[in-house]
């Protein structure tokens, strides 16, 4: 039997019982925190484009759009609610990097509330899904950033998807073969993408994609059912000359969702820059509010697509390390309306970036997991303040960020959009959620939705 | 100023004024053998799965399903209408090789019903969305099948759907770039799903997203205006080293669509095949008996997609040269129902396919427009009985497939889901597509949608 098929039979008799108890305490937390994220990123022009263009397509109301006031079909709600999940890049970090959520809660909630299935289903279907991703990645052998010609929640994404949505529809291991290699054929999504409004869709096209691919085989549609084994197949075409498929083999327990686990984020940002904000707040905080700074030097490791001297755009500054460290010293703290045109514009900020370099030393490994970054703020008087930081709180290797501090976050989020009782309700259900029956997720989704 | 904003600048300012009267004559027949495969398509199980999963979303019946009598959301229905349009691979073959309609003419119909859309904003944009597959084709410098990475429609599909999209959305240049800038995050489409149900999707997936991106950008939604050439953009991430923004630059007159052109397909099958499918008709000729075939050798270049001694199913039997050789030589004839998941199991030829053995030679280049295949035949009485095939009839660089010849294939097409007398109501509005006002468009939809109903 070939990887593809031992594979997709394992997943296909993962069950609910076979989580345990510390992999759905992790799935739990993330379910609150994707749905906040989402929440507060409704409010993000993205994403209110995207609403109106679904809206516009009129799907079956089965499925809430998080912060949209509406229903659609299912595949249409995954779209929209995952690029809203993601469009503030305020969603769990994972190792080695994906955006694992985005891509894969949307698609278990779109069902749960289209099909009426319980918490317990989704929370399952979110580990397993999350757990395909995992190990995709590692199986590629393409870790740091200039290995990657795809944006990786585009690559791993629609797999993830998939097989969330396999456990709910109940697929069996063939036609979850086939699922996945329908799939295969939906990944891709260019890097460059990073700082418009289209990399959240990244996230959202590939749940919904996935999912798609999972109904289309449930009805009997074909794909190559062997896309991790075929020399032209999913690893074959992505992963060609780095491919480790052993990696998939280590499906199951201790699952991913817990180990090596996910780095809640605090800053709504590219997880680099949370280095980067973290050695500049400690600069703020030596600094005070009166900064007479001559020059900034930056040193961190190889990674092209963060160095933006100048964004033109909020969405871009989550992807400058030059921005986010000017916007920390300065403001000594760092949240969504960090990222808004209009904070990009200050003249303080603007004036701030032009005396900040950049300089990427190829020692630094420019992987999340061992990186670290220097500042060295140069002042009027002739002092140099130095920072450095080897990783933010709560990431891989440190303590967590302690649940009361994660619920301020959570907190905050859906207090953009959301009035302070229905704030209460939302941190309670999610927070039962393996408890809750049908009914208690679909009054979820419905207060997530927002109506006017 | 970049190669991207140079290049949507050139696609805003191509109208149907700027095409030339052989660019427009091939848009019209391009129409009509899109619209009559996708119908033809309509009958197959993978178009029929699809239909009912578009079906159930219920979304707004804003575009026309052909060939089901029902309509459905703008993106759904060119997904739909695309994957019929593929699922025969019946649709003519390109240079460097891609399917470059099937990605873009359901794009532009699925806005016709919404938008007013005359026959020359349907032509003209259909030139241009070929227009862009072509020289993203080509300046990716790949044109042997063995370096290939992705299935070509949906590699460049999609930026043909966000062209022909654009231009019947009026995208500015701006808008222009960005809907490509979209686009690009959504190519792609594996070989290995060839000879599945998926490969179709390939292709109505690349006429929804295009679309869709060019959807978005036109309310404002922004990607990499500099997609083609930026750092780990489309050329970077889909080519590499061998991609060439600046062949892009290219866009224009006298237009791909003219030339070089496009092979018209007269056997529903990858077009490689048809090189055997010539080879395997000329033995039928030349060997009456078929019992004193004792074994054949098939000569063709490397092309392990198309290896395929015993096809399992009638779509992966569209991908075998040794399948498609011996259906030839055994009934004189190929067509649409040669792809049946039952005649690829049929004794008679398996046991001539027992007899096949295919010999890929790397001495052969690669390429539909330089390759060749021959076939050899050694029959019990001792003698040797062989051919060549240099090209099919219609190929590139021979006399295209004639009007009458076509229309016996377009008619065979809507044979199969049409009464006659509906069916020559429909060749005759297609074949004025270029003079049709947008109402003229819409009853040709209305005619293409009823089809023969689910």
């Amino acid at each position: 039997m070939g990887l593809t098929a031992t594979l997709a039979e394992r997943i296909a008799a993962t069950r609910y019982d076979d989580i345990g108890a510390v992999a759905l305490v992790a799935a739990r937390r993330l379910v609150l925190d994707g749905l906040a994220v989402a929440v507060a990123g409704t409010k993000e022009k993205a994403i209110q484009i995207l609403a109106a263009h679904m809206r516009g397509l009129g799907g079956v109301p089965e499925v809430s759009a998080i912060g949209g006031g509406f229903r659609t079909d299912p595949v249409r709600a995954a779209a929209l609610n995952g690029a809203a999940m993601h469009v503030l890049d305020f969603e769990p970090m994972w190792s080695p990097a994906t955006h694992a959520l985005s891509t894969t809660l949307p698609v278990a909630l779109a069902l749960g509330e289209a099909h009426g299935l319980s918490g317990r289903e989704i929370l399952a279907a979110l580990v397993k899904g999350i757990e395909i991703q995992g190990w995709l990645r590692e199986a590629s052998g393409q870790f740091i950033p200039e290995q990657l010609q795809f944006h990786p929640p585009g690559l791993v994404g629609p797999m993830g998807a998939a097989v969330v949505a396999s456990h709910l529809l109940k697929l069996d291991g063939s036609k979850l073969q086939h699922a996945l290699g329908i799939a295969a054929s939906r990944a891709g999504s260019v890097f460059s993408n990073a700082g418009t409004m289209t990399k959240s869709t990244h996230c959202g096209q590939a749940a919904a994609l996935g999912l798609e691919a999972t109904m289309l085989a449930a009805q009997g549609f074909t794909g190559d059912a062997e896309t991790f084994d075929s020399p032209q197949g999913y690893a074959g075409t992505f992963y060609k000359g780095t491919y480790r498929p052993d990696e998939l083999t280590k499906f199951g327990p201790p699952w991913r969702v817990v180990s090596p686990g996910y780095a809640i984020k605090m800053f709504p940002s590219q997880f680099g820059t949370h280095f980067v904000i973290t050695a500049g707040l400690e600069l703020h905080r030596q600094l005070g509010d009166r900064v007479a700074i001559r020059a900034v030097t930056l040193t961190g490791p190889v990674m092209p697509y963060v160095n933006r001297p100048a964004p033109e755009t909020g969405l871009s500054g989550k992807f400058s390390f030059q921005y986010v460290l000017a916007a920390a010293l300065l403001d000594g703290k760092v949240g969504i309306g960090t990222f808004t045109d209009s904070t990009l514009r200050r003249a303080d900020i603007q004036a701030l970036l032009a005396k900040i370099q950049f300089r990427m030393d190829p020692q630094i490994p420019a992987r999340f997991e061992t990186m670290h970054i220097d500042v060295a703020v140069e002042l009027t008087d002739g002092r140099t303040l130095q920072a450095r930081c080897d990783g933010p709180r709560g990431v891989w290797g440190k303590p967590p960020i302690p649940v009361v501090e994660h619920l301020v976050k959570v907190r905050d989020c859906l207090a953009v959009r959301l009035a302070p009782e229905a704030i209460e309700r939302c941190v309670a259900l999610a927070g039962s959620l393996d408890e809750l029956p049908a009914d208690g997720v679909r009054e979820l989704m419905t207060l997530v939705r927002c109506d006017a | 100023m970049g190669t991207t904003s140079e290049l949507s600048q050139k696609i805003v300012a191509t109208r149907y004024e700027t095409l030339t009267p052989q660019a427009i004559a091939a848009a019209r027949q391009l129409v009509l053998d899109g619209l009559a495969i996708a119908l033809a398509g309509t009958e197959e199980a993978a178009v029929r799965i699809l239909a009912e999963h578009y079906r159930g979303f219920g979304a707004r019946d804003d575009a026309t399903a052909l060939g089901f009598g029902f309509r459905t959301a703008i993106p759904c229905a060119a997904a739909l209408n695309g994957a019929a349009m593929h699922v025969l691979d019946f649709e003519p073959m390109w240079t460097p090789s891609n399917h470059a309609l099937s990605t873009t003419l359901p794009a532009i119909l699925a806005l016709a019903e919404t938008q007013r859309v005359s026959g020359r904003d349907v032509v003209t944009a259909l030139v241009k969305g070929i227009e862009i597959q072509g020289w993203t084709r080509h300046s990716g410098h790949v044109y042997e099948h063995g370096g290939a990475r992705f299935h070509p429609p949906g590699l460049v599909g999609p930026l043909g759907s966000a062209v022909a999209a654009g231009h019947v959305l009026g995208l500015d240049a701006k808008a222009q770039a960005h809907a490509l800038g979209i686009a690009a995050s959504r190519c792609g489409g594996l070989l290995a799903n060839v000879g599945t149900m998926t490969k179709s999707t390939h292709c109505g997936h690349a006429a929804m997203l295009g679309l869709e991106a060019a959807m978005l950008a036109a309310r404002g939604f922004t990607g990499n205006a500099n997609v083609f050439e930026t750092h780990q953009g489309y050329g970077a991430v889909f080519f590499g080293d061998t991609f060439q923004p600046d062949d892009l630059l290219n866009f224009g007159p006298p237009y791909r669509i003219a030339q070089p052109g496009y092979a018209m397909k007269m056997f529903p099958s990858q077009y490689g095949t048809h090189f055997a499918i010539t080879a395997g008709l000329s033995l039928h000729e030349q060997i009456p008996d078929l019992a004193s075939v004792r074994a054949i050798t098939l000569h063709s270049p490397v092309m392990q997609y198309v290896n395929r001694p015993f096809p399992e199913t009638g779509l992966s039997g569209k991908f075998s040269l040794q399948y498609t050789m011996a259906r030839a030589l055994l009934d004189g004839r190929v067509g649409i129902d040669t792809f049946t998941d039952a005649n690829v199991k049929e004794p008679p030829i398996l046991a001539l396919l027992d007899k096949v053995a295919l010999k890929m030679d790397p001495a052969i280049p690669a390429r539909f427009d330089q390759m060749h295949v021959e076939a050899s035949a050694e029959l019990a009485d001792g003698r040797v009985v062989h051919t060549r095939c240099d090209g099919p009839r219609g190929i590139w660089g021979s006399p295209p497939i004639s009007e009458p010849d076509h229309l016996v294939k377009v008619r065979d097409c809507l044979g199969r889901v049409m009464p006659e007398a509906k069916a020559d109501d429909l060749i005759t509005l297609a074949r004025r597509i270029d003079v049709l006002d947008s109402d003229g468009v819409r009853e040709l939809l209305r005619l293409a949608g009823e089809g023969r109903g689910a």
